[in-house]
Order: structure tokens, then C-alpha cells, then sequence
């Protein structure tokens, strides 16, 4: 067990910050809350990536000229991840955008509440429609 | 240099419709026309490089282009065999139709001046869909999936009701936590292999398919794309998508986005991982079995509920990817045929029946059922397509939508599952009655009260909608009677997704 | 590795007291530290690249796209007693614990930590490491790749910023606008509109000018530093992305220090929207102007500009700066209309 922890501890990390991220994107009511999860979610996937590109005694995936025998890391996760990171925070701004705009419609950013005042006005909707 | 250009058309496919959505901005600042003009000219040269594609797959075979001419599976290539030929084409299609339809309906929908960025966003939603369609590396579909997904997001969000807002921030919720559960299993299987080249796992994954992480990536992927799909339990964000989205952004969303994602489906659980894998291993087409039926039944009878006819449609997709699943799960040529034919239907019926809801907000703003009345004279050509579309919802004989269930039926036939079939029945049944109602409603019902009637203004649709909406319902019959071809294209990819 | 765990321990409990913390701009500034704490973390790990894009992105344009948002809306979370209840937090719980131990099963067979001779290592990255320098002609494997083995990745990647970008802009840049709601949180509201208050000139605010002087200074700094990433990227860890961003913090900082008005005077939101895909266009244009010449897309070797060798650094140069305006142009244009007042 405890071979296996040394072994793997930096994927269980991951595996614990994935939890806390997705936790707070499904269970907290405040969009911007939601938006902290989402952000830790994926962060934590790019911790996983990285994790799976390093090598033990391995250097910077930068060639140095002229030099023989050294050992360079893997450098295709960092491509994905630099790739990935991007995705986030696009995904991130629009999320933000949202926000801003739900704020300006229904004064509160609790999901809760909003979805509160979507059945308020639905009700009310069918009411003058004398349904 | 034409042929250099011709060699390079399964690259140029995708490519168009992206540079047509930098350029919009540019071009079409102020002037909408010209953003439309440019990206209905994109959209229709992408259509006809897609047939052309299409041509060449069912001639002579798979065609594989690499990216920078970087032998995979160390660069990117776009593979293109029958499935993912067929669904190219679908995606292109409907986006060049949707794109003539979407010039009036916008005009009416939509500030004046968010609609040059709307149509930058509609082709890159397109363009997106279109990519992950044509890729064969795995990471390059999440990122193609994430510009269709955050197109999409912003697509939904400028509908004129504030609910959209909110629409729109849930769908991004879930549909972030699906692409991020896509990007775990990429990760898992990326640890396990080393490749990201979907020809390359599939060599290499046999080997170790006892390996609990290619087991676990396996399980995100499926998690993940029936988030995207909206298979039943995880469809919660697609009604209030659906219903208040812009029209446009309604058809074409209902049209193509969900297919894209069965395709995403059909490609990983028997591209990626293999036939072989889901019957030997993981034992998952009991569960999509199950999950089919009962999206089937639940989607259909949710939709009776529903008394505005965005939702009821929304609704009626939820049952109709069950119909997708369902082939998925029945694991045979037949079966598969069947949900790749469902596709096809569902991606042609729903923009059309889509297209006529549009039609009639345009018309005369309304969306509750009960409004209706009477629209069966006014606005007759609209509705006699909307009438075949809903016929081949039902799955009409002689409607597209009876080859894909006919498939269906064989399939499970053939896989010895007869108790499938009353479920089908059971479930067109369902919809013959929610599109009674509505079909009631228009044609026969008499007004009580001729004062209150709100459809008194209506006339027919402007013919930049009626045409579309019209080529789509004319579709949907001439796909249904001569269904000769759809169905030897389809069989073909059936058959070369089982390894036949 | 003892440090290893130190910092795994703390990027944990940020996450766990971001999550946690009731006032949203303690959240996001915990957020920060969580991002920061990650780029050392991969710094650590080799991999520098990576570290620098979080740093500037994750550390540097989230937090201030977050505080724009939280000075536009509310600084609080707040309880509501309401009938709608979408998800009951134990129910979240049992879905995360579920997908958790789903994730960790998967870990039983995976190769250890570190393992040199893990699956991962030994199929595509072999040829990366040994004939990527010889065939791209770029030292940093990184920018290899992203430019050249997989650059339509890249190019996704800037079409995924773009269409982040036509969104928000599609979202909120609309004449017509709504009433504006007061804060009733309890909580000031936040920096009090701080990007407007550098526009106030008749008020002396406290600290104006070593503000201004400050950004006065730094600016130019800034920008020749963000140039360099941009143009070092096949030599050192940087590039285009990295670069890009850099070069929108100046502006940001121009912003913050002289307001808003005296930035848009300076770059007209019709410049930034041109920036933001001309950038996208150099890139599509550098990959058809390689099938012109009789290659496929993005086919750099193909183009007639002496040898291979540079041919690709030419060509890599150019996509380098190619995002990099995008990039440049998309952060600006996100941070602006984030920012920005609704009403004056």
C-alpha cells in the first residue's frame, strides 16, 4: 500500500483537486463559484497531463547544441497542455461574460434564486394567459 | 495547380468555413449582407467539396490527408471513410441551408448589430462540428469540439428572453465538465499507449485492453459524450437550450450538434476501442441498452407534457437519440445502419420542423400550442412541411424516418431482442400523439372566439424561409422513397465500423 | 521530493479554501496563489513552457478577468432559501466521491511516477526528442511541435481564443442597455469602479501618480519583453501565447493606470478588432500559401526561401507572431469589454 502511494502520489493529487473542482462546479449555488470549480477542475487535468510527462532525471525538452547524451523530457503533453490551458480560459472568459449579463437581468448571481425568478415569471406568464 | 488544389480539398473542407469566420468580422462590420454573403459562399463550397469527398470515399476507399505532410501518427491527418464522409456532408448541408434560412429570421430575432458576429460564431460553431467530423487525431477533436462548444455557448445566449441566459450558463457548465472528462480519457489513453492517432490506439489498444486505465478512460469517454448528446439521465441542459435560443441557433443545434456527438460515440466505442472491447470487456450495450428505452419512452411522454412547441421538439430529440443509441447498442451491421439512418433523419426532420417554428415566431411571435389555431389556412405551404416532417418524426412509410426505424427493427430482430420492437412502437405511438395535438390544432380546430385569435396576421413565410424549410420536408419524402443510396452508404460504414 | 509534496499539500488546501471562502475576491485571489503554486509545480517538472503559459493566463488574465466581473456584479455568496433546488450538496458529494474512486481504480495500473520507461515516453515522444531539432530546426521540442508537427492544433487553439473572444464581444458590446442593479450584498462594492476612477482627473485620488509613473515606466519594458518571448519561442521556453498575453498587459496596465477613456484613446476598439483575426488569417494564409506552392497545408518546406533549415525558422517565426496578435488582440478585447461601465 504504502509502496503504491510513493509510487502514484502525484496522480492521487490530481485525482483529489479533480474531486474539488468538480464538487464546486455541481454543488455550489454561485455561478461565480462555479466558475472557481471549473477553473481547478481543469487545472487539475493539466497537473495530471504533466505529471504523465515527466521522467525522473530528465531536463527541460530544450535541445542544447552540441551536447550528447542528454536525456530531455516529454515534451508532447506540454503541447496539449499549452493547447488546453488556452481552451480554459477561453471557456473561462465567455463563462465570466455570462455572468456579467445574467447579473444585469436578474440582479443575483445564486443559481437558485434565478431559476426562483425563471418559474415566478412563467407562472405569471400563464396566469395572464388565463391558463 | 488545380490538381495541387483538388489533392488538398479533404484539408480545404474545413479550412474554408474557418477563414470565412476570420473574415466576417472584418468584411461585414457594417454591413451584415456581406458577413451573410461570405459565409453562405463558404458554407456552399464546403457543401460541395463534402460531396465530392463522399464521391471519392465510395469509389475508391478511405482517404487520409496529413496535415503539413507529417506522417501520422506524429502529425495531425483527416480521415475520411464512409461514416465520417456521410456525416461531413449531413453537417455541411445543413449549414448552407440554415444559412439562407437564417438571413430574415435574424433580421427579426436579433439586435442589428450583433448580427455580423453571430454569423462569425455560426461558422465557426459550423466549422467546429465540421472538424471534429473530419479529424483522425483524438486531441485535435477536443479542440475541435471546444470551438463548436463555446460557438455554440454564445449562440444560445443572445436569445431575446433572459432564460437564455441562464440556458446558455448551464449547458456550459455541463458541457465543460464533459469536455473535461473527453480530456481525462484522452489522458488515460494517451499514458496507456503513448499515440494520439485514432488509427494508431486502435492498433495498439487490443494489446492491453485488460489494463484498468484504458478500462477507466473508456468509461470518461462515454460519461462525457452522452453529456454531450443529452442521453437520458443527462439531458438536463438541452430543453431550455432548445427553447430559448434564437431560431437559427435552435435549428441548427437540434439539427447537427447532438449528431455530431452520437458520431463522436460511434467512432470511439467502435473505431477507437473496437467492437471486440465493448463484447468482451466492459459489457456496456446492456446499459446503453437500457438507457435507449428508457430516453425512448421518457423523452416521448415529457413531450405530451409540454405545451410550448420549442420545448416539446427539444423534447422530442431527447427521445429521438434514444432511437440513435439504441442501434449503437444492438452491436450489428442492421442495427448500426439503423442509427446512422436516424441520423440523417433526425438531423433533416428536426431542422425542418425547427425551420417552421421559426417560420411562425417570424410570422407572429408566438410559441404556445394553443395559439395556433388556424395557421393550417394562413400559412399553408409552411405547414403542409411541417405536416411531412412530423410524419417522418412518426416514421411514416415512405418517410426517411421509417428506413431508420425499420433498420431498427431488423437489427434487434437480428440480434434476438424482439422485446425492443413494441418499445419502438410504443414510443412513435407517443409521438403521433404530441404531434396530433399540434396538427389538431392547426388544421381542424375552430376558433371560439375570432377576436382572440392571435394567428389573424399571419401569412405565408417569406420565401427565403419557405425555400429552405420546403427543400428540407421534400427531403425527408425523396430520402424515404429512394432510400436506396443513404442506405448502401450507410450499410458500408456499418460494415466497416464492425471490421466486417 | 519531500518539497514535491509540500507544494502538492498547499495547491491542495488552496483549492479546498477557494472553494470554500464565502467572500468571492478572497476566493479569487486564493485562486491566484492556487495557479501560481501550479506554475512552479510544472516548473519543477520540467516544464517551462507550460509553467509560463499558466503564470501569465491562468495566474494573470483569469484573476483579472474574475475581479472585472466581481466589481460588475457582487462580491458575496449568499444564502437562498428557496423551493428551487437544482442539486443538494450531498448528492454532489456522492457523484464526486463515485467519479474520484472511479479515477483512482485506473491508477492501480498505471506506470509509476517518473517512470522512464513508461508508455507515454517510449512511442510518438521518441521521435520528438531525437529528430525534431533535425527536422524543424527549432531546439525548443515544444515550439517544435506545436508549430510543426501538430499546427493545426495550434491553429485550433487560436480559433478556439477567437471564437472566446466574438462571444463576449457578441455577448456584451450592445448599445441597448438595461437598467442598472444596485449591490444589496452587504459587501462594499468592489475597488469602487476602480477603472473608472482613473478617468476622474478633477479628484486626486490617493497613489495616482506612482501609479501612472509606474505603468509609464514598466510599459515599454513590458512590451519589448513580450516581443522577445514571442520571437525566442523556438529557442527558449515562450512563444506566441506566451508572448501574446504579456503584450496584453501592457495594455492592461495602461488601462488600469489612466482609465479607460485614455486607453481607448489610444487603441480604438476597431483596432483591436482588427487585431484579433488578422492574427488568425496570417496563420491560415501562411498554411495556403504552402499548398501554392505545391505542398499540403501548413507544409512549411515547400516554400522557396533558401534551405529547409530556414524555411522553418522563417516560417515558425511568422506563425509565432501570428498568434501572438491574436492572442494579444483577444485578452485586450476580454478585458475590455469585461471591464468596461455600463453606464456613465
Amino acid at each position: 500500500m504504502m509502496e503504491f502511494i510513493l509510487g502514484k502520489y502525484n496522480y492521487l493529487v490530481c485525482i483529489l483537486l479533480m474531486m474539488i473542482g468538480f464538487y464546486a462546479m455541481i454543488a455550489k449555488e454561485n455561478l461565480v463559484k462555479k466558475v472557481i470549480g471549473l477553473n481547478i477542475f481543469q487545472t487539475a487535468i493539466f497537473l495530471f497531463y504533466i505529471s504523465v510527462s515527466y521522467m525522473e532525471g530528465a531536463t527541460a525538452p530544450v535541445v542544447w547544441q552540441g551536447q550528447e547524451g542528454v536525456l530531455y523530457g516529454n515534451p508532447l503533453p506540454h503541447v496539449l497542455i499549452l493547447t488546453a490551458i488556452v481552451v480554459g480560459i477561453s471557456m473561462t472568459a465567455l463563462a465570466l461574460g455570462l455572468i456579467i449579463k445574467i447579473y444585469q437581468e436578474y440582479g443575483s448571481i445564486e443559481e437558485n434564486r434565478i431559476l426562483e425568478l425563471n418559474q415566478l415569471e412563467e407562472e405569471q406568464n400563464l396566469k395572464r394567459a388565463g391558463r | 495547380m488545380i490538381a495541387n488544389i483538388i489533392e488538398n480539398i479533404p484539408g480545404l473542407v474545413v479550412l474554408i468555413v474557418i477563414i470565412a469566420a476570420s473574415l466576417i468580422p472584418l468584411v461585414g462590420k457594417s454591413r451584415p449582407v456581406l458577413a451573410w454573403g461570405i459565409a453562405v459562399i463558404a458554407a456552399f463550397l464546403s457543401f460541395i467539396m463534402s460531396l465530392y469527398i463522399l464521391n471519392v470515399v465510395m469509389t475508391t476507399g478511405k482517404i487520409r490527408y496529413w496535415f503539413g505532410n507529417w506522417e501520422p501518427p506524429w502529425g495531425i491527418e483527416y480521415v475520411f471513410d464512409p461514416l465520417s464522409a456521410f456525416v461531413l456532408t449531413l453537417v455541411s448541408f445543413v449549414g448552407f441551408i440554415v444559412l439562407v434560412y437564417a438571413k430574415k429570421s435574424l433580421e427579426a430575432e436579433i439586435d442589428p448589430e450583433r448580427i455580423t458576429y453571430f454569423y462569425a460564431l455560426y461558422m465557426l460553431f459550423i466549422g467546429g462540428l465540421m472538424g471534429v467530423v473530419a479529424t483522425g487525431d483524438i486531441f485535435n477533436l477536443y479542440v475541435f469540439l471546444e470551438i463548436a462548444a463555446i460557438a455554440g455557448y454564445a449562440l444560445i445566449a443572445v436569445g431575446r428572453r433572459r432564460e437564455a441566459l441562464m440556458a446558455s450558463f448551464t449547458y456550459l457548465i455541463l458541457g465543460t465538465i464533459a469536455a473535461a472528462f473527453i480530456l481525462i480519457g484522452i489522458g488515460y489513453l494517451y499514458m496507456a499507449t503513448g499515440t494520439l492517432n485514432i488509427i494508431d490506439l486502435a492498433v495498439i489498444l487490443p494489446e492491453i485492453y485488460q489494463s484498468k486505465v484504458v478500462l477507466i478512460a473508456f468509461a470518461f469517454f462515454t460519461v462525457g459524450l452522452s453529456i454531450k448528446i443529452a442521453l437520458f439521465p443527462l439531458h438536463n441542459w438541452l430543453p431550455n437550450a432548445y427553447t430559448y435560443a434564437p431560431s437559427v441557433t435552435s435549428i441548427v443545434m437540434a439539427a447537427i450538434a447532438t449528431k455530431v456527438g452520437a458520431y463522436v460515440l460511434i467512432r470511439v466505442m467502435f473505431t477507437v476501442f473496437g467492437p471486440e472491447f465493448e463484447l468482451t470487456v466492459v459489457h456496456v450495450t446492456e446499459v446503453f441498452l437500457v438507457l435507449s428505452v428508457v430516453a425512448m419512452i421518457i423523452g416521448s411522454v415529457l413531450a405530451i407534457a409540454q405545451t410550448d412547441i420549442k420545448k416539446m421538439l427539444a423534447y422530442s430529440s431527447i427521445a429521438q437519440v434514444g432511437y440513435i443509441t439504441l442501434g449503437i447498442a444492438l452491436m450489428n451491421v442492421t442495427g448500426l445502419t439503423g442509427s446512422i439512418m436516424h441520423i440523417l433523419n433526425h438531423a433533416i426532420m428536426k431542422a425542418c420542423l425547427f425551420m417552421v417554428v421559426g417560420a411562425i415566431v417570424y410570422r407572429t411571435g408566438i410559441t404556445h400550442i394553443h395559439d395556433f389555431v388556424g395557421l393550417g389556412k394562413k400559412m399553408p405551404y409552411t405547414m403542409a412541411a411541417f405536416t411531412i416532417g412530423a410524419l417522418s418524426m412518426i416514421g411514416m412509410p415512405l418517410t426517411v424516418g421509417f428506413v431508420g426505424k425499420w433498420y431498427l427493427t431488423l437489427g434487434s430482430l437480428e440480434a434476438g431482442m424482439w422485446y425492443i420492437i413494441p418499445v419502438i412502437l410504443v414510443s412513435s405511438l407517443l409521438a403521433v400523439g404530441y404531434l396530433w395535438r399540434l396538427l389538431d390544432n392547426i388544421y381542424f380546430k375552430q376558433p371560439e372566439n375570432a377576436s382572440e385569435l392571435k394567428t389573424v396576421k399571419a401569412k405565408e413565410a417569406p420565401l427565403a424561409m419557405l425555400i429552405p424549410t420546403c427543400v428540407l420536408a421534400l427531403l425527408c419524402i425523396v430520402l424515404g422513397t429512394f432510400a436506396y443510396l443513404p442506405i448502401s452508404i450507410a450499410e458500408e460504414a456499418a460494415k466497416v465500423l464492425l471490421r466486417y | 521530493m519531500i518539497m514535491d509534496i509540500a507544494l502538492l499539500l498547499l495547491v491542495v488546501i488552496c483549492a479546498i479554501v477557494a472553494i470554500q471562502m464565502k467572500d468571492l475576491l478572497s476566493a479569487v485571489i486564493v485562486l491566484t496563489v492556487y495557479s501560481l503554486l501550479m506554475a512552479v509545480i510544472w516548473f519543477v517538472m520540467d516544464a517551462p513552457d507550460v509553467a509560463l503559459t499558466e503564470a501569465a493566463i491562468g495566474a494573470g488574465i483569469t484573476t483579472i478577468l474574475f475581479i472585472a466581473v466581481l466589481s460588475r456584479t457582487r462580491r458575496g455568496e449568499t444564502e437562498h432559501n428557496t423551493k428551487v433546488r437544482r442539486f443538494s450538496p450531498r448528492a454532489g458529494l456522492l457523484i464526486v466521491v463515485a467519479f474520484g474512486a472511479m479515477l483512482a481504480v485506473g491508477t492501480v495500473d498505471m506506470p509509476d511516477f517518473g517512470d522512464p520507461h513508461a508508455p507515454a515516453h517510449t512511442h510518438l515522444a521518441e521521435r520528438f526528442v531525437e529528430m525534431g531539432y533535425q527536422e524543424t530546426a527549432s531546439p525548443n521540442l515544444v515550439t517544435a511541435i506545436l508549430i510543426c508537427y501538430r499546427g493545426v492544433d495550434t491553429l485550433g487553439e487560436v480559433i478556439v481564443v477567437l471564437t472566446a473572444g466574438m462571444g463576449v464581444i457578441l455577448l456584451l458590446r450592445t448599445t441597448s442597455r438595461r437598467k442598472q442593479l444596485t449591490n444589496n450584498d452587504g459587501y462594499k462594492p468592489i475597488m469602487c469602479s476602480y477603472y473608472d476612477r482613473a478617468d476622474k482627473t478633477t479628484k486626486v485620488v490617493k497613489g495616482e501618480i506612482i501609479r501612472k509613473v509606474v505603468a509609464r515606466l514598466s510599459i515599454p519594458f513590458i512590451q519589448i519583453f513580450g516581443l522577445f518571448v514571442i520571437a525566442h519561442g523556438k529557442v527558449s521556453p515562450g512563444g506566441g501565447f506566451q508572448g501574446g498575453v504579456i503584450l496584453a498587459t501592457s495594455i492592461i496596465l495602461f488601462t488600469m493606470a489612466f482609465g479607460m477613456e485614455a486607453s481607448r484613446k489610444r487603441l480604438a476598439q476597431w483596432k483591436t478588432d482588427v487585431l484579433n483575426v488578422t492574427g488568425a488569417l496570417v496563420f491560415l494564409a501562411l498554411g495556403l500559401v504552402c499548398i501554392l506552392f505545391g505542398g499540403k497545408f501548413l507544409e512549411y518546406t515547400v516554400l522557396p526561401l533558401g534551405c529547409d533549415m530556414w524555411t522553418n525558422k522563417i516560417a515558425i517565426t511568422v506563425a509565432e507572431f501570428a498568434i501572438g496578435i491574436t492572442v494579444a488582440g483577444i485578452m485586450i478585447t476580454l478585458f475590455i469589454e469585461t471591464a468596461k461601465r455600463d453606464d456613465k
